[in-house]
């Protein structure tokens, strides 16, 4: 009797243990079409690409919209017969933890033989499992990720990744030009304490003294704040007559609604962030008005067909913004044309054959504008594809697609 | 002055849901001397549950709150005889079931994702409009609620321990159990109440916070912790000392993000629940809470 007790017990608490484990472990393959995750490598009219992102978790919001970019790239591109093999998608799930992404790094190097892996949205599990895929010989184009630091020519990696957003520093040169036409007196910022917050002050404390500016008061906050009161009176107490809003949608929703809250008439203009469907979301009225950066051209026919064929596959509400869907659609197409390059042979190959690669008809940009790679520059935005997109009646609309932008 | 009394009114709107998630912590702590680390999903299925009906399916929010009442008496009931008391029936230690409840959360994590969505989610206020204005300060709509009802249910909560007869016999239940069972207490009923009165409770306190900060699976955890500070601090046993420590814990979060720096301000909500750890463990035994 008392055996059966205490194997019961065991029995239960290996239960415990396993879904617990399970639960936490969160870097199972994601279903993401075809046979994702078999682990059984490239057959010979098939080749496989991987991606590591948040799809479940706080950064899901940027992570699925991004996946769902990547399945209707690889959807039109094998529709089309455009390539002589076949490509497969396989997804892990990082949540945006760092530790997790590079185990999906290894995992996915070690087991699903891919011949290259599109980085995810977060900047800290990037720089985390880079290493592991550039040393791993494989390519890592990272498509929504934007710190600076991403591209270091002096990593030994440098020679394998390649950004195609653009980055900080590129979104921060363009967006100063509204501090700088406005001609405010006390420009203030506010950030979350993430990779992506932090990077973003530093790039606009370093693009504001460039351009003759300064930031006179920061504050910072928990991604996922409760109540950013505390922050706004800082800012309006200090003297602020603009800020620079750089948190993820969630949190910048909450800022802006205890601005309107307060009744405080300030102009905010913010980071790239703000076009998580999130923000539009929670923010409610408190957003109209508010500017912030796009890669979207609602002038331009790719990116209005992307549109038209993304909220047909997804719903218009699965990435309102068409932002960070269209980066990693982008993404695919710029690693469709450099495997037909290199004659699908990934690693070295790859990496010489994308440092070659143009795309002028990308989804992304102004028109115009272009993504390519060069061997000594592997981020691939051009000038001027910056466009800025701001909240009216409770929906993204286009503010501008003629603001200057200047490849860094 | 006006600086301080807008930060005040913050604190104590939130604190008042860190209260909430306090009293849902030591209601089922006091019956049975689990702690439920369920809590922030909980709190986390209010708030989802919330946006599903009144933003999807287009419910108003009388309809509304029958749905989020009927949905935590479901996850009251499958909490109750789905996991604890069949543990407990099988003798399972009292670390195991509380480590069974950290699965019972992420299950839930995991089905909002998996069947509502992954991202956050705007819910709109019980009033909607423009904020009130009290002199130089400002207030939403929806923290005066969260006040409001979350006080009403403090109260509520109170005179059901100490003026009915159920409650009493539940007080009982929690000094000795043994000793409530000999005088004839039907004390699994009675712990089922307490199930249900800490769910509900809970899961209304996400209903209450969603207006102000989105519905989204992750949402939970960071309240969570700061409600399982309050409840430490408010000994666990009394229904009121963890409302008011919640408010404690509010307005210090508030007023120390202002006036000491916002970078400090998770560290400073973590010490006070790290200090509370420390010192409280022999209040908490004098409780008279046991396993």
């Amino acid at each position: 009797m008392k055996n059966t007790s205490t194997s019961r017990r065991a029995v239960t608490i290996a239960a415990i243990a396993l879904t617990v484990s399970a639960a936490l472990a969160g870097c199972a393959p994601a279903a993401s079409g075809g046979d994702a995750g078999s682990g059984d490598g490239a057959s010979s009219d098939t080749i496989k690409i991987g991606y590591i992102g948040p799809l479940t978790g706080g950064s899901a919001s940027l992570g699925v919209p991004a996946q769902h970019g990547f399945e209707l790239a690889v959807q039109h591109l094998n529709d089309s017969g455009e390539l002589d093999r076949k490509i497969e998608l396989v997804s892990v799930d990082d949540e945006a933890d760092p530790t997790k992404s590079a185990a999906a790094a290894q995992r996915m190097i070690d087991e699903d033989d891919v011949v290259a892996v599109l980085g995810g949205p977060n900047s800290g599990p990037v720089l985390a499992n880079n290493p592991i895929i550039t040393g791993a010989g494989v390519v890592q184009l990272i498509t929504i990720a934007q710190s600076d630091n991403l591209i270091d020519p002096e990593s030994p990696g440098y020679d394998l990744t390649f950004q195609v957003t653009e980055n900080n520093t590129y979104n921060v040169g363009a967006t100063v030009q509204f501090f700088l036409d406005a001609d405010y007196d006390s420009i203030c910022a506010v950030a979350d304490t993430t990779e992506y917050g932090q990077s973003g002050i530093a790039a606009i404390e370093k693009v504001f003294a460039d351009n003759g500016l300064e930031i006179a008061q920061k504050v910072s906050h928990e991604v996922n704040a409760t109540d950013l009161t505390p922050q706004v009176l800082s800012l309006r107490d200090a003297g602020c007559d603009s800020i620079y809003l750089f948190s993820y949608g969630q949190d910048a929703a909450v800022f802006m609604k205890t601005v309107n809250q307060i009744g405080w008439d300030v102009d905010v203009i913010g980071g790239r962030a703000l076009n998580q469907a999130a923000f539009l979301s929670i923010a409610g009225d408190a957003g109209d008005g508010l500017i912030f950066p796009s890669v979207i051209d609602l002038d331009k026919k790719e990116a209005t067909d992307f549109i038209a064929a993304y909220d047909e596959e997804y719903g218009a509400d699965d990435d309102p913004a068409h932002t960070f869907s269209a980066l990693a659609y982008d993404s695919v197409m710029l690693l469709a044309e450099a495997l037909k390059a290199s004659d699908y042979k990934g690693g070295d190959d790859l990496a010489a054959a994308l440092s070659g690669v143009t795309l002028d008809d990308a989804v992304t940009g102004r028109a115009g504008s272009s993504l390519s790679f060069t061997p000594g520059d592997h981020r691939a935005p051009s000038d001027d594809f910056q466009t800025f997109f701001t909240i009216e009646d409770g929906a993204f609309t286009m503010y501008s697609n003629s603001v200057p932008s200047t490849r860094p | 002055m006006s600086t301080f009394l807008q930060l005040a009114v913050s604190g104590i709107a939130l604190g008042s849901i860190y209260g909430l998630i306090a009293l849902g912590f030591l209601v089922i702590y006091h019956a049975t001397g689990l702690v439920n680390f369920a809590q922030g999903q909980l709190l986390m299925a209010g708030a989802m549950t919330t946006y599903l009906l009144l933003m999807k399916a287009g419910l108003g929010y009388p309809l509304a709150i029958v749905g989020v009442v009927v949905v935590a008496l479901v996850l009251a009931v499958v909490f109750r005889y789905g996991l604890h008391r069949p543990m407990v029936k099988r003798g399972a230690p009292t670390t195991n079931v509380v480590v069974a409840t950290i699965a019972f959360g992420l299950v839930l994590t995991a089905a909002a994702e998996l069947f509502i969505g992954n991202t956050k989610y705007g819910v709109d206020p019980l009033f909607p409009g423009a904020p009130v204005a009290i002199g130089d300060i400002s207030i939403q709509t929806q923290s005066l609620v969260i006040v409001i009802v979350a006080w009403a249910l403090v109260a509520a909560i109170w005179l059901f321990f100490t003026k009915t007869l159920t409650g009493l016999s539940l007080r009982a239940v929690g000094l000795n159990r043994n000793a409530a069972a000999v005088s004839g207490v039907r004390v699994s009923r009675l712990i089922t109440i307490a199930f249900v009165i800490s769910v509900i409770v809970t899961v209304l306190g996400g209903m209450l916070v969603a207006p102000l900060i989105g519905a989204g699976p992750e949402m939970g955890l960071s309240i969570a912790v700061k409600g399982f500070a309050a409840a430490v601090i408010g000994g666990m046993s009394s229904v009121y000392r963890g409302m008011v420590a919640g408010v404690v814990i509010g307005l210090i979060e508030m007023l120390s993000s202002y006036y000491v720096s916002s970078a400090y301000a998770p560290v400073i909500a973590y010490a006070i629940l790290f200090i509370a750890l420390v010192l409280m463990p022999a209040r908490v035994r004098q409780s008279g809470a046991t396993a």
